[in-house]
């Protein structure tokens, strides 16, 4: 869940709480400030009503008024006569609206001039569910104003507020640390969002400063490694000049494997941190149908020896443009890949269009989970003399150059498709 | 026969002289581009050895300084830098060959014989070894007078041998040869066996005899001794 929802989902909740309370606030106040004007109303017509008959009996002057307002009863003299007074609600039927209304009464007696009265002075009453009906659809209105503010301010907020923070996400999720650049954050006044730059930033220096530490340091040693190499293999080969017996030779002959063996994956090595390092950049149009063609002649005693079957589907006019020297190491490295672990008598295919170029060979099942294949140092047979850098030397030629490449294993045929970027 | 290397690991210059010492050669060493570049144009050669990366200066620019010297002297680069453009630059700039580190001592004479070939004899060469002869500009080879019927890659393979002749050659560095940077393809060093064997059927159908000794679990070594 997005956090502005979650965020305004906590906002329209306490508003609607707040709303809610609100409304029960302003029932009470205004059920209490009604019930006080009524009273003080009917207070000052008790005290009218006594003032008129303390001056006279005449009921004359209250004729003016409704009889709903004032209803005075003469009581008899000899009636056991006590003051009460007494506040009451009781319903009217109005004649003209043809259904009762409320009254608030207030009922009192007295002993004027020697003459007792029952005298109840009212006042019309609002109906108390049509105060709470005022209320709710005040409310409403009020709450869907408030919906529709939240609406429209959470869009300007998304679009505007946060527009940083999701630039700054974007940036994050593109960014590679052997980038050369640095990544560039919007500048922004909020203070957070200036702080999580800031934290990523030199979080990112920081991490940067190590990979590019550990690549340098990387780079040096495989370097560095040659010439002690190229010493120890001279030296044995010196060695070798000396009158040795068989098993000497043998044991100098073992060294020297090993030597050559260091010495091919120090050049592979050095080769894929090359790639990488984009330091093959002048490319040009290349005819990989030529291409291939040519590499091929070098691979065709292998696969005499292995009695591999070639077939081939080549659209001579596909073409891609890239560095030529890497070109070849590419197709040098799928062709030998492909011969590699091939069976005996197996086939070989490669299909050229110009959208991708597929290799299909037969082999063994892999025994590792295909999409480590591309990793370094995976191979499919640990004993085998193969350095498990094939793949890794075609994926990083395939991600400089804005290539797609897909393995799959299906029915015996191991498939490698290179897809050409779109035009 | 003289030749200069130019080459500033010590240990490394040590092997490289002696070993061509031993071969026949007369061999100067320089281990910094100063003293190279005093050598270069007191003392004549016939070829150097020039390892590109020295701690004073560029061997490249010592390949210049020997075009603009000795025009006839032949030039190989060592380079510990195995980059396309590094081989590419050396070979336009005039140098005969290229070798990158770590390579055979048996490879440099190969890669040194063919260059005093071309140079020397301005590639009429013909090289002997009892009664078989190859002429490299040709790719032919002959037995007692009787041309055989080899591949490219069998016709390296006898002219490796018998410029390493006397001397043990393991299998991988014959791999090394024929195929260079596909050794690793190769995946076996049987292929240099189907080889070898087809080679020295060639040979004997032909009346030659069978100079090829093989050492086992190391390589062949070929001698009339």
């Amino acid at each position: 869940m997005r956090l502005l929802y979650k965020h305004s989902r906590y906002i329209l909740l306490t508003n609607l709480l707040i709303l809610l309370l609100g409304g029960i606030l302003f029932y009470v106040l205004f059920n209490y400030i009604i019930d006080r004007n009524i009273r003080s109303t009917l207070y000052e017509r008790r005290d009218f009503a006594r003032e008129k008959l303390a001056f006279s009996d005449s009921l004359y002057v209250f004729q003016n008024f409704s009889y709903h307002i004032f209803s005075i009863k003469r009581l008899p003299k000899e009636y056991p006569f006590t003051v009460t007074e007494q506040i009451s609600d009781t319903a009217i039927f109005d004649p003209l609206r043809k259904e009762a209304s409320l009254y608030r009464q207030l009922t009192f007696t007295d002993n004027l001039r020697g003459q007792p009265f029952q005298i109840t002075v009212r006042r019309p009453l609002i109906d108390d569910f049509e105060i709470l009906r005022g209320i709710v659809a005040s409310l409403l209105v009020l709450a869907m104003v408030l919906g529709l503010a939240l609406y429209f301010s959470n869009r300007i907020v998304s679009k505007k507020l946060w527009q940083p923070f999701y630039i700054t996400l974007s940036t994050l999720k593109d960014y590679q640390l052997d980038e050369r650049i640095e990544p560039q954050f919007p500048k922004t006044n909020v203070r957070e969002f200036n702080e999580l730059i800031e934290a990523v930033t030199r979080l990112i220096e920081r991490t940067r400063r190590d990979y590019l530490n550990l690549k340098e340091y990387s780079e040096n040693t495989t370097h560095e490694i040659q010439t002690p190499l190229a010493i120890i293999q001279s030296k044995l080969e010196l060695l070798q000049e000396h009158d040795l017996s068989i098993e000497q030779l043998q044991l100098v002959n073992a060294a020297n494997l090993a030597v050559s063996r260091l010495a091919r994956l120090k050049e592979t090595l050095l080769l894929l941190v090359r790639i990488k390092n984009n330091q093959y950049i002048d490319a040009q149009p290349v005819e990989v149908a030529k291409l291939i063609a040519s590499r091929l002649a070098y691979f065709e005693e292998l696969m005499e020896m292995k009695q591999i079957r070639l077939s081939k589907q080549l659209d001579e006019q596909a073409k891609l443009l890239i560095n030529l020297p890497v070109a070849e190491i590419l197709v040098d490295n799928l062709i030998s890949n492909a011969i590699k672990y091939n069976i005996p008598g197996g086939e070989l295919t490669l299909e050229l269009t110009n959208t991708m170029l597929r290799i299909r060979n037969n082999g063994k099942a892999p025994t590792k989970p295909t999409s480590t294949f591309f990793n370094r140092f995976v191979k499919s047979d640990s004993n085998s003399r193969s350095l498990g850098l094939g793949l890794s030397i075609v994926k990083a030629i395939c991600e400089t150059n804005q290539l797609s490449v897909e393995y799959h294993y299906q029915d015996n045929y191991h498939q490698i498709s290179i897809y050409f970027p779109g035009q | 026969m003289k030749i200069l290397v130019v080459e500033d690991e010590e240990e490394l210059l040590d092997s490289i002289s002696t070993y061509l010492t031993k071969e026949g050669y007369l061999c100067e060493r320089a281990s910094t581009y100063t003293t190279a570049n005093q050598k270069i144009i007191m003392f004549s050669y016939d070829c150097c050895l020039i390892d590109i990366g020295l701690p004073d200066g560029n061997g490249l620019k010592l390949i210049k300084k020997l075009k603009q010297y000795q025009p006839n002297t032949g030039s190989i680069i060592i380079s510990a830098r195995h980059s396309l453009d590094d081989k590419v630059q050396g070979l336009d700039i005039g140098a005969d060959d290229y070798l990158t580190k770590p390579f055979h001592l048996q490879e440099l004479n190969a890669r040194l014989k063919s260059v005093f070939r071309r140079r020397m004899q301005q590639g009429n060469s013909v090289i002997c070894f009892e009664e078989i002869k190859l002429v490299p500009d040709t790719f032919e080879a002959y037995v007692h007078e009787k041309l055989l019927q080899l591949t490219k890659k069998e016709f390296d393979l006898l002219l490796y041998l018998i410029n390493n002749r006397n001397r043990v050659i393991p299998k991988q560095n014959l791999a090394e040869h024929l195929w260079g940077d596909y050794i690793d393809e190769v995946g076996s060093l049987d292929f240099v066996y189907t080889h070898i064997k087809n080679l020295r059927k060639k040979i004997l159908e032909s009346g030659g005899k069978d100079y090829l000794k093989t050492i086992y679990g190391v390589g062949y070594k070929f001698t009339n001794a």
